[in-house]
Protein backbone atom coordinates (compact mmCIF):
# COMPACT_ATOMS: atom_id res chain seq x y z
CA UNK A 1 0.00 0.00 0.00
CA UNK A 2 1.18 3.73 -0.49
CA UNK A 3 1.06 6.20 1.58
CA UNK A 4 -1.55 7.74 -0.15
CA UNK A 5 -3.84 5.31 -0.22
CA UNK A 6 -3.22 5.16 3.50
CA UNK A 7 -3.60 8.70 4.00
CA UNK A 8 -7.14 9.02 1.89
CA UNK A 9 -8.39 5.68 3.07
CA UNK A 10 -10.60 4.66 6.03
CA UNK A 11 -10.04 1.27 7.82
CA UNK A 12 -12.89 0.38 9.08
CA UNK A 13 -14.29 3.68 10.41
CA UNK A 14 -18.08 4.21 9.86
CA UNK A 15 -17.30 8.09 8.62
CA UNK A 16 -14.66 9.34 6.55
CA UNK A 17 -12.67 11.68 8.53
CA UNK A 18 -11.00 13.37 5.36
CA UNK A 19 -7.68 14.69 6.63
CA UNK A 20 -6.77 12.18 8.92
CA UNK A 21 -4.60 9.21 8.71
CA UNK A 22 -6.05 6.55 10.87
CA UNK A 23 -3.39 3.61 9.79
CA UNK A 24 -0.32 4.82 11.23
CA UNK A 25 1.26 2.21 13.09
CA UNK A 26 4.17 1.93 10.46
CA UNK A 27 7.43 2.89 12.13
CA UNK A 28 8.74 6.29 11.47
CA UNK A 29 5.45 7.43 9.37
CA UNK A 30 5.04 10.23 11.38
CA UNK A 31 8.95 11.55 10.97
CA UNK A 32 8.39 10.96 7.51
CA UNK A 33 5.20 13.17 7.48
CA UNK A 34 7.23 15.56 9.42
CA UNK A 35 10.29 15.88 6.95
CA UNK A 36 7.50 15.60 3.81
CA UNK A 37 6.08 18.22 5.47
CA UNK A 38 9.42 20.43 5.93
CA UNK A 39 10.59 19.95 2.83
CA UNK A 40 7.42 21.10 0.66
CA UNK A 41 7.29 24.09 2.97
CA UNK A 42 10.75 25.03 2.05
CA UNK A 43 10.57 23.94 -1.72
CA UNK A 44 7.14 26.36 -1.74
CA UNK A 45 9.37 29.20 0.00
CA UNK A 46 6.73 29.06 2.94
CA UNK A 47 9.95 29.10 4.82
CA UNK A 48 13.29 28.66 4.32
CA UNK A 49 16.22 26.22 5.68
CA UNK A 50 17.68 28.63 7.56
CA UNK A 51 14.68 29.32 9.38
CA UNK A 52 14.42 25.56 10.24
CA UNK A 53 17.62 25.59 11.46
CA UNK A 54 17.91 28.60 13.32
CA UNK A 55 15.19 27.67 15.45
CA UNK A 56 16.30 23.95 16.13
CA UNK A 57 19.55 25.65 17.24
CA UNK A 58 17.63 28.30 19.79
CA UNK A 59 15.80 24.62 20.94
CA UNK A 60 18.78 22.78 21.93
CA UNK A 61 20.32 25.09 23.29
CA UNK A 62 17.09 25.32 26.24
CA UNK A 63 17.34 23.15 28.75
CA UNK A 64 16.85 23.16 32.97
CA UNK A 65 19.70 24.28 33.65
CA UNK A 66 19.19 27.75 32.21
CA UNK A 67 16.26 27.59 34.67
CA UNK A 68 18.09 26.51 37.02
CA UNK A 69 20.94 29.77 36.97
CA UNK A 70 18.16 31.79 37.26
CA UNK A 71 17.17 30.24 40.86
CA UNK A 72 20.31 30.20 42.10
CA UNK A 73 20.84 33.57 41.43
CA UNK A 74 17.77 34.70 43.32
CA UNK A 75 18.93 32.27 46.19
CA UNK A 76 22.53 34.60 46.28
CA UNK A 77 21.00 38.08 45.35
CA UNK A 78 18.19 39.64 47.42
CA UNK A 79 17.80 42.35 44.61
CA UNK A 80 17.74 39.86 41.67
CA UNK A 81 14.98 37.87 43.66
CA UNK A 82 13.04 40.85 44.15
CA UNK A 83 13.10 41.87 40.99
CA UNK A 84 12.09 38.10 39.41
CA UNK A 85 9.48 38.19 41.55
CA UNK A 86 7.72 41.71 40.32
CA UNK A 87 8.34 41.11 36.99
CA UNK A 88 10.05 37.73 36.02
CA UNK A 89 9.95 38.68 32.30
CA UNK A 90 12.12 41.76 32.56
CA UNK A 91 14.62 40.04 35.48
CA UNK A 92 15.25 36.59 33.17
CA UNK A 93 15.56 39.32 30.15
CA UNK A 94 18.47 41.07 32.17
CA UNK A 95 20.29 37.74 32.18
CA UNK A 96 19.80 37.20 28.55
CA UNK A 97 16.53 34.93 28.35
CA UNK A 98 14.88 36.16 25.70
CA UNK A 99 10.74 35.43 26.54
CA UNK A 100 9.63 36.66 23.29
CA UNK A 101 6.08 36.69 23.48
CA UNK A 102 5.49 34.97 26.59
CA UNK A 103 5.28 36.84 30.33
CA UNK A 104 7.42 34.64 33.04
CA UNK A 105 5.45 34.64 36.25
CA UNK A 106 7.74 33.56 38.63
CA UNK A 107 6.01 32.35 42.20
CA UNK A 108 7.65 31.53 45.15
CA UNK A 109 7.61 28.48 47.58
CA UNK A 110 7.80 30.09 51.60
CA UNK A 111 7.60 28.09 54.52
CA UNK A 112 3.41 28.50 54.56
CA UNK A 113 2.99 28.06 50.21
CA UNK A 114 3.77 25.59 47.72
CA UNK A 115 3.02 26.40 43.90
CA UNK A 116 3.08 23.76 41.07
CA UNK A 117 2.74 24.51 37.71
CA UNK A 118 0.53 22.34 34.90
CA UNK A 119 -1.23 23.54 31.78
CA UNK A 120 -4.60 21.76 31.39
CA UNK A 121 -6.04 22.68 28.25
CA UNK A 122 -2.63 21.96 26.19
CA UNK A 123 0.84 21.97 27.53
CA UNK A 124 2.33 25.45 27.89
CA UNK A 125 5.90 25.50 29.62
CA UNK A 126 8.56 27.93 30.42
CA UNK A 127 10.59 26.86 27.06
CA UNK A 128 13.14 29.35 26.83
CA UNK A 129 14.15 28.72 30.60
CA UNK A 130 13.57 24.98 30.63
CA UNK A 131 13.62 23.92 27.20
CA UNK A 132 10.79 21.27 26.32
CA UNK A 133 8.70 19.36 28.73
CA UNK A 134 9.32 16.30 29.65
CA UNK A 135 6.52 13.21 28.51
CA UNK A 136 4.86 13.50 32.33
CA UNK A 137 3.74 17.24 31.65
CA UNK A 138 2.33 16.41 28.73
CA UNK A 139 0.22 13.62 29.62
CA UNK A 140 -3.48 13.10 30.38
CA UNK A 141 -2.59 12.09 33.82
CA UNK A 142 -0.73 14.82 34.73
CA UNK A 143 -2.82 17.55 33.35
CA UNK A 144 -5.90 15.86 34.24
CA UNK A 145 -5.21 15.25 37.72
CA UNK A 146 -2.64 18.44 39.05
CA UNK A 147 -5.75 20.35 39.15
CA UNK A 148 -8.05 18.44 41.54
CA UNK A 149 -5.61 16.18 43.60
CA UNK A 150 -2.36 18.11 43.73
CA UNK A 151 -0.98 16.37 47.31
CA UNK A 152 -1.45 12.86 45.46
CA UNK A 153 0.18 13.57 42.00
CA UNK A 154 3.10 15.04 43.93
CA UNK A 155 2.98 11.93 46.41
CA UNK A 156 3.29 10.00 43.45
CA UNK A 157 6.64 12.56 43.00
CA UNK A 158 8.07 11.48 46.38
CA UNK A 159 6.90 14.89 47.70
CA UNK A 160 4.91 14.94 50.62
CA UNK A 161 4.29 18.13 51.99
CA UNK A 162 2.75 19.00 55.75
CA UNK A 163 -1.25 19.24 55.83
CA UNK A 164 -0.99 22.54 56.65
CA UNK A 165 1.15 24.53 53.99
CA UNK A 166 -1.29 25.69 50.94
CA UNK A 167 -1.08 24.00 47.43
CA UNK A 168 -1.14 26.79 45.00
CA UNK A 169 -1.66 24.95 41.52
CA UNK A 170 -1.13 27.22 38.94
CA UNK A 171 -3.36 26.40 35.44
CA UNK A 172 -1.09 28.09 32.61
CA UNK A 173 -3.85 28.26 30.47
CA UNK A 174 -3.15 31.49 28.22
CA UNK A 175 -0.54 33.84 27.96
CA UNK A 176 1.73 33.36 30.99
CA UNK A 177 4.48 30.96 32.04
CA UNK A 178 5.59 29.86 35.06
CA UNK A 179 8.55 29.39 36.85
CA UNK A 180 9.03 28.33 40.73
CA UNK A 181 11.16 29.71 42.96
CA UNK A 182 11.86 26.45 45.67
CA UNK A 183 12.87 27.20 48.56
CA UNK A 184 16.41 26.98 49.35
CA UNK A 185 17.51 23.50 50.98
CA UNK A 186 18.63 23.79 54.86
CA UNK A 187 22.72 23.36 54.73
CA UNK A 188 23.40 24.93 51.52
CA UNK A 189 23.64 28.59 53.48
CA UNK A 190 27.17 30.14 51.71
CA UNK A 191 27.42 27.97 48.79
CA UNK A 192 28.44 29.64 45.42
CA UNK A 193 25.75 29.99 42.82
CA UNK A 194 27.68 27.42 40.82
CA UNK A 195 27.12 25.03 43.59
CA UNK A 196 23.70 26.30 43.84
CA UNK A 197 22.99 25.62 40.26
CA UNK A 198 24.25 21.91 40.48
CA UNK A 199 21.01 21.02 43.10
CA UNK A 200 17.83 23.15 41.03
CA UNK A 201 16.18 20.64 39.29
CA UNK A 202 13.50 21.09 36.51
CA UNK A 203 10.79 19.34 38.64
CA UNK A 204 11.51 21.46 41.37
CA UNK A 205 11.20 24.31 38.99
CA UNK A 206 8.22 23.32 38.25
CA UNK A 207 7.32 22.60 41.56
CA UNK A 208 6.86 18.35 41.92
CA UNK A 209 9.65 18.05 43.84
CA UNK A 210 11.65 19.68 46.46
CA UNK A 211 15.48 20.52 45.75
CA UNK A 212 17.91 18.41 47.72
CA UNK A 213 21.02 19.21 49.00
CA UNK B 1 -9.74 48.48 33.72
CA UNK B 2 -12.79 46.07 34.39
CA UNK B 3 -11.63 44.32 37.64
CA UNK B 4 -9.43 45.32 40.90
CA UNK B 5 -7.18 42.67 42.64
CA UNK B 6 -9.42 41.43 45.61
CA UNK B 7 -12.43 41.51 43.42
CA UNK B 8 -15.10 38.40 43.63
CA UNK B 9 -15.72 37.58 40.56
CA UNK B 10 -17.84 34.45 38.61
CA UNK B 11 -16.53 32.78 35.57
CA UNK B 12 -18.90 32.54 33.20
CA UNK B 13 -21.25 29.08 32.88
CA UNK B 14 -21.16 29.49 29.36
CA UNK B 15 -20.22 26.22 26.45
CA UNK B 16 -19.82 28.17 23.53
CA UNK B 17 -18.38 25.76 20.67
CA UNK B 18 -14.85 26.57 19.51
CA UNK B 19 -11.94 26.98 20.63
CA UNK B 20 -11.64 28.70 24.37
CA UNK B 21 -8.85 29.31 26.60
CA UNK B 22 -11.55 29.18 29.76
CA UNK B 23 -10.63 25.37 30.98
CA UNK B 24 -13.80 23.27 31.48
CA UNK B 25 -13.76 22.85 35.21
CA UNK B 26 -13.98 26.79 36.29
CA UNK B 27 -16.77 27.61 34.01
CA UNK B 28 -19.79 28.80 36.97
CA UNK B 29 -17.28 28.74 39.73
CA UNK B 30 -16.16 32.01 41.53
CA UNK B 31 -12.85 33.47 42.63
CA UNK B 32 -10.90 36.69 43.86
CA UNK B 33 -8.89 38.12 41.06
CA UNK B 34 -5.06 37.91 42.41
CA UNK B 35 -3.66 40.27 38.98
CA UNK B 36 -4.18 42.45 36.06
CA UNK B 37 -1.64 40.26 33.63
CA UNK B 38 -2.09 42.38 30.57
CA UNK B 39 -3.87 43.20 27.70
CA UNK B 40 -3.66 40.18 25.03
CA UNK B 41 -5.35 39.91 21.36
CA UNK B 42 -7.99 37.33 21.83
CA UNK B 43 -6.73 33.80 20.97
CA UNK B 44 -10.74 33.07 20.47
CA UNK B 45 -10.59 34.84 17.50
CA UNK B 46 -6.74 34.41 16.37
CA UNK B 47 -7.36 30.97 16.14
CA UNK B 48 -9.40 31.21 13.44
CA UNK B 49 -7.34 34.03 11.70
CA UNK B 50 -8.91 36.93 12.59
CA UNK B 51 -7.26 39.68 13.94
CA UNK B 52 -7.46 39.30 17.72
CA UNK B 53 -8.65 42.86 18.36
CA UNK B 54 -9.81 44.51 20.33
CA UNK B 55 -7.68 43.23 22.54
CA UNK B 56 -8.69 41.32 26.06
CA UNK B 57 -8.36 42.21 29.61
CA UNK B 58 -6.38 39.53 31.49
CA UNK B 59 -6.71 38.85 35.12
CA UNK B 60 -5.72 35.83 36.91
CA UNK B 61 -7.98 34.53 39.39
CA UNK B 62 -7.39 32.70 42.28
CA UNK B 63 -10.29 30.07 42.85
CA UNK B 64 -10.31 27.76 46.38
CA UNK B 65 -9.98 24.31 45.67
CA UNK B 66 -13.17 23.59 47.90
CA UNK B 67 -14.94 25.69 45.57
CA UNK B 68 -14.20 23.53 42.34
CA UNK B 69 -14.14 20.44 43.86
CA UNK B 70 -16.44 19.93 47.20
CA UNK B 71 -14.86 16.66 47.86
CA UNK B 72 -11.51 17.89 48.19
CA UNK B 73 -9.02 16.14 49.63
CA UNK B 74 -6.33 18.54 51.39
CA UNK B 75 -6.07 22.20 52.78
CA UNK B 76 -9.31 24.43 53.07
CA UNK B 77 -6.51 26.72 51.98
CA UNK B 78 -5.18 25.41 49.14
CA UNK B 79 -6.07 27.24 45.81
CA UNK B 80 -6.06 26.55 41.98
CA UNK B 81 -4.68 29.99 40.03
CA UNK B 82 -5.68 30.33 36.58
CA UNK B 83 -5.61 33.32 33.72
CA UNK B 84 -9.14 34.39 32.38
CA UNK B 85 -9.67 37.07 30.18
CA UNK B 86 -12.46 39.75 30.90
CA UNK B 87 -14.95 38.44 28.50
CA UNK B 88 -14.98 35.44 30.45
CA UNK B 89 -15.61 37.37 34.11
CA UNK B 90 -18.71 38.88 35.63
CA UNK B 91 -17.98 40.86 39.03
CA UNK B 92 -20.12 39.71 42.30
CA UNK B 93 -20.78 41.32 45.71
CA UNK B 94 -22.57 44.11 44.28
CA UNK B 95 -20.27 46.84 44.20
CA UNK C 1 -21.90 21.27 25.33
CA UNK C 2 -19.51 18.59 26.98
CA UNK C 3 -15.77 18.75 28.52
CA UNK C 4 -14.04 18.59 24.86
CA UNK C 5 -10.79 16.16 24.74
CA UNK C 6 -7.82 18.58 25.21
CA UNK C 7 -9.30 20.36 28.04
CA UNK C 8 -8.99 17.43 30.74
CA UNK C 9 -8.54 19.24 33.70
CA UNK C 10 -10.23 17.39 36.48
CA UNK C 11 -10.71 14.04 34.01
CA UNK C 12 -10.24 11.08 35.54
CA UNK C 13 -6.63 9.14 34.73
CA UNK C 14 -4.44 7.08 36.03
CA UNK C 15 -1.34 7.76 38.01
CA UNK C 16 1.61 9.65 36.36
CA UNK C 17 4.45 7.98 35.27
CA UNK C 18 7.42 9.77 35.47
CA UNK C 19 9.79 7.54 32.43
CA UNK C 20 10.35 9.96 29.84
CA UNK C 21 12.92 9.84 26.46
CA UNK C 22 14.86 13.10 25.21
CA UNK C 23 13.15 14.39 22.53
CA UNK C 24 13.43 12.44 19.08
CA UNK C 25 15.21 14.62 16.67
CA UNK C 26 12.02 15.07 13.91
CA UNK C 27 9.87 16.14 17.25
CA UNK C 28 12.76 18.98 17.67
CA UNK C 29 12.67 19.44 13.84
CA UNK C 30 8.45 20.01 13.40
CA UNK C 31 8.69 22.21 17.09
CA UNK C 32 11.26 24.51 15.34
CA UNK C 33 9.23 24.29 11.55
CA UNK C 34 6.18 25.49 13.84
CA UNK C 35 8.19 27.74 15.31
CA UNK C 36 9.73 29.65 11.94
CA UNK C 37 5.91 29.37 10.75
CA UNK C 38 5.35 31.39 13.96
CA UNK C 39 8.07 34.19 13.11
CA UNK C 40 6.62 34.65 9.43
CA UNK C 41 2.96 35.26 11.27
CA UNK C 42 1.86 32.24 8.97
CA UNK C 43 0.98 30.04 11.45
CA UNK C 44 -0.19 31.06 15.18
CA UNK C 45 -0.05 29.01 17.79
CA UNK C 46 -3.57 29.47 18.27
CA UNK C 47 -4.36 28.19 15.48
CA UNK C 48 -2.42 25.37 16.38
CA UNK C 49 -4.01 24.58 19.43
CA UNK C 50 -7.33 24.95 17.39
CA UNK C 51 -6.40 22.22 14.88
CA UNK C 52 -5.17 19.77 17.26
CA UNK C 53 -8.33 20.48 19.36
CA UNK C 54 -10.48 19.24 16.52
CA UNK C 55 -8.69 16.25 15.69
CA UNK C 56 -10.38 12.77 15.51
CA UNK C 57 -10.41 11.18 19.15
CA UNK C 58 -8.18 7.97 17.60
CA UNK C 59 -5.81 10.41 16.04
CA UNK C 60 -5.62 12.97 19.65
CA UNK C 61 -4.87 9.93 21.36
CA UNK C 62 -2.01 9.53 19.70
CA UNK C 63 1.83 10.70 20.76
CA UNK C 64 1.77 14.04 21.06
CA UNK C 65 4.37 15.26 18.22
CA UNK C 66 2.20 12.70 15.86
CA UNK C 67 -0.55 14.73 16.61
CA UNK C 68 1.13 18.05 15.98
CA UNK C 69 2.13 16.41 12.05
CA UNK C 70 -1.67 15.63 12.07
CA UNK C 71 -2.49 19.18 12.81
CA UNK C 72 0.05 21.11 11.27
CA UNK C 73 -1.12 19.03 8.07
CA UNK C 74 -4.83 19.84 8.02
CA UNK C 75 -3.98 23.67 9.17
CA UNK C 76 -1.43 24.35 6.16
CA UNK C 77 -4.06 22.79 4.04
CA UNK C 78 -6.85 25.19 5.39
CA UNK C 79 -4.11 27.81 4.31
CA UNK C 80 -4.04 26.71 1.25
CA UNK C 81 -0.27 26.41 1.67
CA UNK C 82 -0.11 22.64 0.99
CA UNK C 83 -2.58 19.31 0.07
CA UNK C 84 -2.37 16.39 2.32
CA UNK C 85 -1.74 14.58 -1.24
CA UNK C 86 1.27 16.55 -1.79
CA UNK C 87 2.58 15.68 1.73
CA UNK C 88 1.67 12.30 1.04
CA UNK C 89 3.23 12.23 -2.27
CA UNK C 90 6.77 13.83 -0.62
CA UNK C 91 6.44 10.93 2.10
CA UNK C 92 6.35 8.38 -0.65
CA UNK C 93 9.63 9.91 -2.68
CA UNK C 94 11.16 9.94 0.48
CA UNK C 95 10.51 6.60 1.35
CA UNK C 96 11.66 5.37 -2.26
CA UNK C 97 15.09 7.67 -1.57
CA UNK C 98 15.66 6.36 2.13
CA UNK C 99 15.26 2.07 -0.25
CA UNK C 100 17.52 3.16 -2.83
Amino acid sequence: MTTDERGTHDHGHDHDHPGTTPDANETGYYELMAEAMKELLIEKGVVSADDVRRNLEFLDSRDPAEGARIIARAWTDEDFKKRLLEDGTKAVGEMGFPMGDAVLIVVENTDDVHNMIVCTLCSCYPRTVLGLPPDWYKSKSYRARAVVEPRSVLKEFGTELPDDKTVRVHDSNADMRYLVLPEQPEGTEGWSAEQLTAIVTRDAMVGVTLPQA
Amino acid sequence: MMFSVGDRVRIKDSHPPGHRRTPYYVRGKTGVVERYCGDFKNPEELAYGFDGTPKRELYRVRITQTELWPDYEGSDSDTLDLEIYDHWLEKIGGQ
Amino acid sequence: MNQRQHDMGGMKAGPVESDEHAAEPWAKMITSVAAALRDHDIMRIDELRRALEDLPEDIYKQDYFERWSEAMVNLLEEKGLLTRSEVMGKMDALKTQLEV
